[in-house]
């Protein structure tokens, strides 16, 4: 098993993990999506999560959007757990109870929103490794979130394959025309309608996009295999969601929040532990007989 | 995999155990195809889908104009679009929430009456609620477009895609009316 991640690059870790937090609740604010925007919905759908029932029993959900300055505080208080996690880095406080109200937060919007997204479940799942304090332990929890990140990503691509909708002549070309039907009919007349119906002429394009979305997804089984392809799986996965959101107009960037558990440890390392600007200049200005020595000072510091 | 849990399992027994409890409870759900947090079903999309013989959507006009719902952020379109939906759902069944079938097995016959409805009133929804979900609809929007809103009138529309000059083009082919708020 690799070695455990060093402070610095534990650090480097939560600040770009709750870093990533802070701008995906800004996008959800400005998108007027958080508690206290959602104007105290009424029709709620728990479908068959025993979490949503249980929740909805004790009436969580409702008692978090009827009201709308608890819907605030509420809204404000998860705002503030990722920056006091990045105020406050070595306390595993913070990162937990960001995880317990994010948990809140998704079941709610979500049981109000009608569809359970999981373009949150990112976040719900990356928090972990920084609720301890441990670096062999957070350590581990990564690398199983990085293991979390690639099931996601076969388990899409095998659903497609067992369902028989991955080489489906029309499957595709038909999902982007139900899905983007009620644009259309609001008089949208956007570069992603036309680029829909020009592929509504062109159906064997379409059906080429959704096999290559299909192997773009179940790419992610390499990284079972071997960590050494993590760079390319994260410009494949971004490549794969810039093609959604491109033609059917689906969100689902916060869920790329996983791939910092795929970054590979050299680059890691490297950023997490940049080279001191004395010790750079000194190997610039003596040359080869203090690169030893200069490597040798670095690996201490790390 | 494997080789991190043999790893996990030589070296933190404890964590060890937990994974593996999480990976028995994800294939659990997997094989029951049903989702609970922090199970996660990642289906997105596979659903086969054949040619549709309408393709139908939601259209909201204001004051008898269609409002242009694409040119707000993509979440915010949805939260508009997604919920009339389930509310189109569910006026499809006469508002008998498909969810009361789970809910009678679970809890009719194991716990007081009392109890049962209040927990069938938690856990679903009631035509009682229409109104109050037309008056959030409005709130909705007036929050959205940051003004008092006309007439809301919220269809359900479906139609076709076919080809006209060797351009592929829309037709609508009816248009019925969800409610007014």
């Amino acid at each position: 098993m690799k070695k455990a991640h060093s402070t610095a690059e534990l650090l480097w870790l939560k600040r770009g993990v709750f870093g990533f937090a802070i701008l995906a609740l800004l996008y959800r604010a400005w998108a007027g999506t958080l508690l206290h925007q959602l104007a105290n919905p009424v029709l709620i759908f728990p479908h068959a999560d025993n979490v949503y029932w249980l929740l909805h029993i004790l009436q969580v959900p409702e008692l978090l959007v009827s009201n709308r300055f608890v819907a605030l505080a509420f809204d404000l208080a998860l705002l503030a757990m990722p920056v006091l996690a990045l105020s406050f880095p070595k306390s595993t406080l913070w990162p937990r109870l960001f995880s317990a109200l994010l948990l809140l937060y998704f079941v709610t919007f979500h049981t109000f929103f009608g569809h359970h997204g999981h373009s949150l479940v990112g976040l719900l799942f990356i928090a972990v490794p920084f609720w301890f304090s441990s670096k062999k332990t957070a350590t581990q929890v990564l690398h199983g979130v990085r293991h979390y990140a690639l099931f996601a990503y076969v388990a899409a691509a095998s659903y497609k394959l067992f369902r028989g909708s991955a080489f489906m002549d029309g499957h595709f070309l038909h999902t982007l025309q139900q899905q983007n039907v009620s644009l259309l009919w609001n008089g949208a007349q956007g570069p992603r309608e036309h680029l829909m119906m020009w592929l509504t002429a062109a159906p064997e394009l379409a059906l080429a996009l959704g096999i290559t979305a299909f192997l773009l997804q179940m790419a992610f089984a390499v990284g079972f295999f071997t960590r050494k392809l993590d760079a390319i799986l994260i410009l494949l996965g971004v490549l794969f969601h810039f093609g959604t959101w491109l033609l059917m107009d689906i969100n689902f960037w916060e869920f790329t929040v996983l791939y910092f558990a795929l970054l590979p440890g050299k680059k890691l390392q490297q950023w997490a532990t940049p080279k001191p600007k004395a010790m750079v200049n000194q190997e610039v200005t003596a040359g080869t007989p203090n690169e030893a020595n200069s490597a040798s000072a670095l690996s201490k510091h790390s | 995999m494997p080789r991190y849990l043999t790893q996990l399992y030589k070296r933190r027994r404890p964590l060890f155990f937990v994974v593996l409890a999480f990976c028995v409870g994800q294939g659990f759900f997997m094989v029951k195809g049903v989702e609970t947090v922090p199970f996660f079903l990642f289906g997105m999309y596979s659903e086969p889908m054949p040619e549709q013989v309408m393709y139908s959507g939601i259209m909201v006009e204001e004051d008898g104009e269609a409002l242009d719902l694409s040119s707000l952020p993509g979440l915010r379109k949805d939260m508009i679009i997604t919920p009339v939906e389930r509310y189109l759902l569910l006026s499809q069944q006469q508002f008998e929430d498909p969810i009361l079938p789970v809910v009678r097995k679970r809890f009719e016959d194991h716990v007081p009456a009392s109890t049962y409805f209040t927990l069938r009133e938690h856990l679903s929804n009631a035509p009682a609620d229409r109104p109050a979900f037309y008056a959030w609809f409005r709130s909705y929007l007036e929050a959205t477009y940051g003004r008092p809103m006309g007439t809301l009138r919220v269809y359900q529309v479906g139609g076709t895609y076919g080809s006209k000059a060797d351009e592929a083009v829309f037709f609508m082919k009816y248009k019925q009316i969800l409610f007014e708020s």
